[in-house]
């Protein structure tokens, strides 16, 4: 097909932000617009197009557990009030967490092989075995779970970053990591092809809300072999 | 920010002060997440609403459309484009992807509006046609012909398929896929700036 046939683009971004464009060729057209502008554009167009029509639908006030229920599974539930105390603490526990990250190892892969559930997995751990999170990838390659299994310090004015190490590759960010809770993260295809590209992760310690350059700039403090296949070849 | 008022169109300010909760969100502020919320869940619920026909269903996917704003505001500004129609978005192509993979839980029979000549499905019409007032997009829908107002609003508003509204029109597929295009060709010219 010719993407670079504007009316044509305009047409399938039309039908795509309507949702009659379906199935696989929907799926196609995603593929697409990740990769061409003139596509994203043309998305962009139309969902400002049609936006009103959203917006004009009388609005439904969500049920009173809603919040809480979208706070626990964001990974935040309860922390919105602990800044304060954070930013209180020593800091000598930034200079802990270095000290621990040039011996930190601990990693083991598994992979599980079963619809909905991880092909692979990462125990990240201190020296001593301490756990801190889990890394889970799913089969369809778009998402990323983390889940804290220890305790995780954290460090007032900073965040850990999670990173690809894809081979040949610079390093892509795959988001910060928790600091409590779970998260679940929808992967951008950039993330996806680095993720299946890398035989290594990595946490570094960034300024908070994470690395302003888009590579790490902060001490690397563990570094995880990748076996197996986490995403679908 | 308070809940954008209903029935109006989100303003301009309110946009801006969208973007300002997004990049704050990207910065992984809980608070801007929680205003951010509380300033436009009931739109985007309203969406899912409409789309899903399942209170349930929407609930959950509302839960689901947060989530995946709170991890992709740092995303917000490549998108260059409006907050609000980068949030509503998020939500509305999760409700498509929810019906696209399971039909069988989303029964048509349930939809608010089974026919185009159910009245109950004119009145939604005539609600959502009342609320655009004033708007470009309501002057541009009032160029197309009836069916192919009609077939746009039903599948962007409320998720129907070429095949949903051939079935309840019992008009031909190709001739409801003509009606769609045309009508967005139309909308795409009269739109333009």
């Amino acid at each position: 097909m010719k993407y670079d046939n504007h009316e044509l683009i305009a047409l399938l971004a039309d039908e795509y932000v309507l949702g009659t464009l379906r199935g696989r060729a929907r799926a196609r057209f995603e593929d697409v617009v990740r990769s061409n502008e003139n596509a994203r554009a043309s998305v962009r167009r139309a969902e400002d197009q049609m936006l009103a029509l959203s917006l004009a639908l009388e609005p439904v006030q969500p049920t009173a557990g809603t919040w809480t229920a979208i706070a626990r599974e964001a990974g935040i539930a309860g922390s919105t009030t602990t800044t304060g105390s954070r930013a209180a603490r020593s800091t000598w526990r930034m200079a802990l967490a270095a000290a621990i990250a040039l011996f930190a190892i601990g990693i083991a892969w598994v992979v599980v092989d079963r619809t909905g559930q991880p092909t692979a997995m990462a125990n990240l751990a201190t020296e001593r075995g301490a756990p801190l999170w889990n890394v889970a990838t799913f089969k369809d390659g778009t998402r990323l779970s983390v889940q804290v299994s220890g305790d995780v310090k954290s460090e007032p004015g900073h965040s850990y970053e999670l990173w690809a190490l894809p081979e040949g590759g610079t390093p892509v960010s795959l988001g910060l990591l928790p600091e409590g809770g779970k998260l679940t993260r929808y992967l951008t295809a950039a993330q996806t092809e680095a993720l299946r590209r890398s035989p290594k992760v990595a946490v570094s310690l960034e300024p908070r809300g994470g690395s302003r350059t888009g590579a790490p700039t902060g001490p690397v403090l563990y570094v995880a072999d990748l076996r197996g296949n986490p995403t679908p070849s | 920010m308070t809940a954008i008022a209903a029935p109006t169109l989100v303003s301009d300010a309110d946009n801006e002060a969208l973007e300002r909760l997004l990049r704050r969100c990207a910065l992984q502020d809980r608070r801007a997440f929680e205003e951010l919320y509380r300033a436009i869940s009931p739109r985007l619920l309203a969406c899912l609403v409409a789309i899903l026909r399942r209170r349930d269903l929407a609930d959950e996917a509302l839960q689901e459309t947060f989530v995946r704003i709170w991890h992709r505001a740092n995303q917000f500004d490549g998108y260059r484009g409006r907050a609000s129609a980068w949030l509503v978005s998020i939500a509305r192509y999760h409700a498509i992807d929810i019906l696209r993979g399971n039909r069988s839980t989303v029964p048509l029979a349930e939809s608010t509006v089974a026919t185009l000549d159910d009245p109950a499905a004119a009145r939604v019409l005539e609600t959502l046609e009342s609320n655009l007032t004033g708007s470009a997009l309501q002057r541009c829908l009032e160029g197309l012909t009836d069916e192919q107002r009609r077939c746009v609003v039903l599948a962007y508003s409320h998720g129907h398929s070429h095949e949903d509204i051939a079935a309840r029109t019992a008009s031909p597929l190709g001739t409801v896929k003509s009606w769609v295009r045309r009508g967005m060709q139309s909308l795409r010219r009269c739109m333009q700036p």
